[in-house]
């Protein structure tokens, strides 16, 4: 009965052995031929475009200026020095669905197929002060500083813009103060009617202190590389 | 009224109307695009041969790695005020800090002038000091109202600077502070303060030479 047994288990094992071993050789021509194919499989346009990128960045990363990336591959937004990455944060986006992201890349990218634009502008629809004025007077004074230079405003709501027709909103949770009704509504005039003519509109959910950073980071001019939904 | 008259107001009116939609629907912004002129990106192809091509791609891809330093690096963020010891794919220190106030000092007697900026840019830690001692610059007795000394001893004061200093740039030191409570308002005169528990960690982390990225 022992005999008998330890045949059983001894043919299992043999099983099993030679099981793993026929799956192995059948993996590894498989994984071969991948990479056979990846490697033949020369995507002329795709290593164009990655060229572009690349070469676009590394004369970026050439100047002294900060640039902002806007990472729709990674879903992201980043600010760079000389390439190397100072700040990113997720992209939350909200109220838009993937096409406005699309319609959005492709706005950016234009006829030419741009991979650079500078930031025509931004608007600060509201903010909350991150401290009370009263606090901030004590300390003024203790430090000897103006307390208007100690102030940072937390937005709540902003939009940066490229051109005429691609905004990218930025959102907090915060609840500010508008900080001029009238340019408010005027920009909100203005959005309605570009939209008649055509707008990329993308909104994205942020925090506090991510929005302070990209708020004071932002300034017009700014250039701003795009990596675009595949 | 004259009915040519009434044409040139029409005209006018209906004039300002589309001049006004237009500036409303473009604010105003120029669609002539300057950064066009040096876009590198509409130029830069590949060559056309498919080795020659490859080889460039794997070029440009080393070289690209290449300034993504893999070292640790300092980034200070002089708008939220938060000091980071990072690399490009982790965050290994994350603390408020105070940077530079932006105020402007001028001495009323000799006319000279400091305006207390964190200075922006690329720099390295240049020094590494334990219990360092502040040599309290001109400014920082005339801010006081106070005679600035003869004798150097009287500039010397052991407690301001905290435990460690990280040197870097023109003089400038990320160091302790006595006013940890004011971590994370812009309240110095162009330091880069850190609470003690963060720059003793901060210290023991990086060695001179790291880089440090200050926006």
């Amino acid at each position: 009965m022992k005999f008998k047994i330890g045949w059983v288990i001894l043919l299992l094992c043999g099983f099993l052995i030679c099981t793993s071993l026929s799956s192995c050789k059948k993996n590894q021509p498989e994984q071969i031929y991948h990479t056979e194919q990846s490697d033949k499989k020369w995507d002329r346009q795709r290593a164009d475009l990655e060229y572009r990128w690349i070469k676009t960045e590394l004369a970026l990363a050439k100047s002294e200026e900060l640039y902002l990336v806007v990472d729709f591959l990674r879903e992201e937004i980043q600010l760079r020095l000389k390439g190397a990455l100072l700040w990113n944060y997720p992209i939350h986006i909200v109220e838009t669905d993937s096409q406005e992201v699309r319609e959005f890349a492709q706005r950016f990218q234009g006829d030419l197929e741009r991979l650079i634009r500078p930031l025509s502008a931004k608007h600060l629809f509201a903010a909350q002060d991150k401290m009370p004025d009263s606090v901030l007077e004590i300390v003024g004074e203790v430090v000897k500083v103006d307390p208007g230079l100690l102030q940072r405003e937390v937005p709540s709501r902003f939009q940066l813009l490229w051109g005429s027709d691609l905004t990218l909103e930025v959102r907090t949770d915060v609840v500010g103060e508008p900080k001029s009704p009238l340019k408010n509504a005027l920009v909100e005039l203005r959005h309605n009617l570009r939209r008649l003519f055509g707008e990329a509109h993308v909104i994205v959910k942020m925090d506090p202190e991510g929005a302070i950073t990209l708020y004071r980071a932002a300034r017009p001019g700014l250039p701003t590389l795009l990596y675009p939904p595949l | 009224m004259k009915c040519w008259l009434r044409y040139i107001i029409g005209f006018s009116v209906m004039l300002f109307g589309f001049l006004g939609a237009w500036l409303l629907i473009t604010g105003g912004e120029s669609s002539f695009n300057h950064m066009a002129l040096w876009d590198n990106s509409l130029l830069v192809r590949l060559p056309e041969d498919e080795k020659q091509a490859k080889r460039e791609l794997q070029k440009a891809r080393q070289a690209l790695a290449k300034i993504r330093s893999s070292a640790p690096y300092i980034v200070i963020d002089t708008h939220a005020n938060v000091l980071t010891l990072r690399t490009e794919n982790s965050i290994l220190l994350k603390a408020t800090c105070s940077t530079g106030s932006g105020g402007e000092l001028i001495d009323c007697n000799t006319g000279r002038r400091w305006i207390f900026n964190t200075p922006r840019g690329v720099f390295w830690v240049t020094s590494k000091l334990v219990e360092p001692w502040w040599r309290k610059p001109d400014w920082a007795f005339i801010e006081e109202n106070e005679r600035i000394p003869d004798d150097p001893r009287e500039r010397l004061d052991p407690e301001m600077l905290g435990e460690y200093a990280l040197g870097f740039g023109d003089d400038y030191f990320i160091h302790g502070t006595i006013y940890e409570r004011l971590l994370g308002v812009n309240v110095t005169h162009g330091c880069v303060r850190l609470g003690s528990d963060d720059l003793k960690r901060l210290y023991n982390a990086v060695p001179i030479g790291t880089l440090i990225y200050i926006f």
